[in-house]
């Protein structure tokens, strides 16, 4: 195998993680799990003390008597956590010699108040303190279980996937293969301001939408004083459940954002049925990189469930930045294993082999990553 | 840092000082057997019958909805009130031991049948 460049897999990062797989599994949205309607972060009551203490691990608990501790302090307050260790063995480029680093990938904790059904407040620290923190507001009390969230937040768009170098979201950020891009532009730097609302109109359909100060062209945390209402971001979402025999589950999602001159498309969803289940996403960013390019993600996983607590994984993923052009594309193939071996803890173990297309380089050769995960 | 820190567990006292108990907001929905008041009391009731069955919260409960009712709702529904009659007219001497969903099924979805 060639001499691979020097790529940092994953950056001390901080952003919303969620699992798209279980909500597919479980033929429900991410927000059977998740505190957020839109998913990701803080475990909610059923994704706590059902869900990750029961319904996951390899190890449940025997007891109803001597369950762990829930992160509720009480009936109106939860904490919670993630903290996510990783590390991985890559050949660096310059000197053929393996690369072996591991550090904090996400070190958050969690507040989330409920004084009443209807009225909620969250909010995530990065004890890292090199990333944005979360904050929001959730007003619940409209009809077809319709909630309105403002603050600072992830919005919502396709599978908002617990990894963060996937190409469909924030991709490699780093770029180093020789391509403009290498992923779209969901970095886990970006957390802006928005104002968010959805609702459930039908039995199994959700609908979102929002407006946020621009991310993609600005990239930074401002308030938007000098915006005009053109310059916003535009989010809507469409997502549709629907369960077949008892067994299957299907989701199918379409997402649509717009920032100034970048529209942005995404098709995604998934398909359970029993130990077996497919997690896809299929998106396009017309005018980012240039305002003449189009760019394409493909996400495709498929997981199966050995035994309760252990998935195996594969995925594959394509990205080009400009579909006109043949200037170089890149997709990557996953395997890897995840082990839940008790109740808030998790072990990834992954190889990934990248290969790139049209590009006046070497493919590097295959990467070995380790991540442990522990959260409450 | 140290700011942020003291400033949730500040919030937490507060959490604590002013909402020390329950609030009837918080109640389960489409409860027609139980008479429980609170999430907290349905769902460990819950918990306990998944593992007298030996089966996932999926099986009897839609999940984008745990309040529709399906059709192993139903029938879980007329079991837990048969086991309720059953207690309540039978086993109604002191010190009696009660008879839970274990007692049929030990672990399973079905109650195992011994000739």
């Amino acid at each position: 195998m060639n001499k691979t460049l020097f790529i940092p897999l994953i950056f001390i990062i901080n952003i919303a993680f969620t699992i798209p797989r279980y909500a597919v599994e479980n033929g429900a949205s991410c927000n059977l799990c998740h505190v957020n309607p839109t998913g990701g972060g803080l475990r909610n009551d059923y994704g706590n003390t059902l869900f990750a203490l029961d319904e996951l691990p390899m190890r449940t608990s025997e007891s109803l008597e001597k369950e762990p501790w829930d992160g509720f302090v009480n009936e109106y307050f939860q904490m919670g956590g993630d903290l996510r260790v990783q590390s991985y063995v890559t050949e660096n480029i310059d000197d053929g010699e393996y690369r072996f680093p591991i550090f904090p990938m996400q070190a958050d904790i969690y507040g989330y108040f409920t004084p009443s059904d209807n009225l909620s407040l969250f909010t995530r620290i990065n004890l890292s303190g090199t990333m944005p923190n979360e904050f929001w507001l959730l007003i619940a009390d409209f009809p077809a279980d319709g909630w309105l969230k403002v603050g600072r937040s992830v919005p919502d768009f396709g599978l908002k996937l617990d990894d963060h170098t996937a190409y469909i979201r924030g991709g490699s950020i780093r770029a180093t293969h020789g391509l403009v891009k290498e992923g779209l532009f969901f970095t886990p730097d970006k957390m802006p301001s928005l104002l968010e609302f959805g609702f459930k109109p039908a039995n199994g359909l959700r609908l979102t939408a929002g407006v946020s100060n621009r991310f993609i062209s600005s990239g930074d945390q401002s308030y938007g004083f000098n915006d005009q209402l053109t310059d916003k971001t535009f989010t809507a979402k469409a997502s549709y459940i629907k369960s077949y025999f008892e067994i299957v589950h299907t989701n199918l999602m379409i997402s649509y954002l717009t920032e100034s001159v970048v529209d942005a498309y995404a098709l995604s969803g998934g398909l359970s049925a029993g130990p077996l289940s497919w997690t896809f996403e299929l998106s396009q960013a017309d005018n980012w990189i240039t305002e003449t390019e189009s760019s394409l993600a493909l996400y495709h996983e498929l997981a199966y469930t050995l035994k309760q607590g252990i998935d195996l994984i594969g995925k594959y993923e394509f990205f080009d930045p400009d579909q006109d052009i043949s200037n170089g594309s890149v997709q990557r193939f996953t395997a890897g294993i995840e082990i839940f071996p008790r109740y808030g803890l998790q072990y990834i173990i992954q190889t990934r082999l990248i290969q790139l297309e049209n590009l006046n380089a070497d493919d590097p050769s295959a990467e070995f990553l380790f991540q442990l995960h522990y959260w409450f | 840092m140290k700011k942020r820190l003291l400033f949730i567990a500040l919030g937490i006292l507060i959490a604590n000082v002013v909402f020390p108990q329950g609030n009837d907001s918080h109640k389960p929905k489409n409860l027609q057997v139980l008479k429980f008041d609170s999430i907290p009391e349905t769902k460990k009731f819950m918990k306990q019958i998944s593992k007298d069955l030996g089966v996932k919260c999926k099986f009897c409960h839609n999940l984008d909805d745990f309040s529709l009712d399906t059709d192993h709702k139903k029938i879980g529904r007329h079991m837990i009130n048969m086991t309720m009659k059953i207690n309540d007219e039978y086993f109604t001497w002191e010190k009696a031991r009660n008879v839970t969903c274990w007692t049929c099924h030990q672990g399973q979805k079905e109650p195992p049948e011994k000739k």
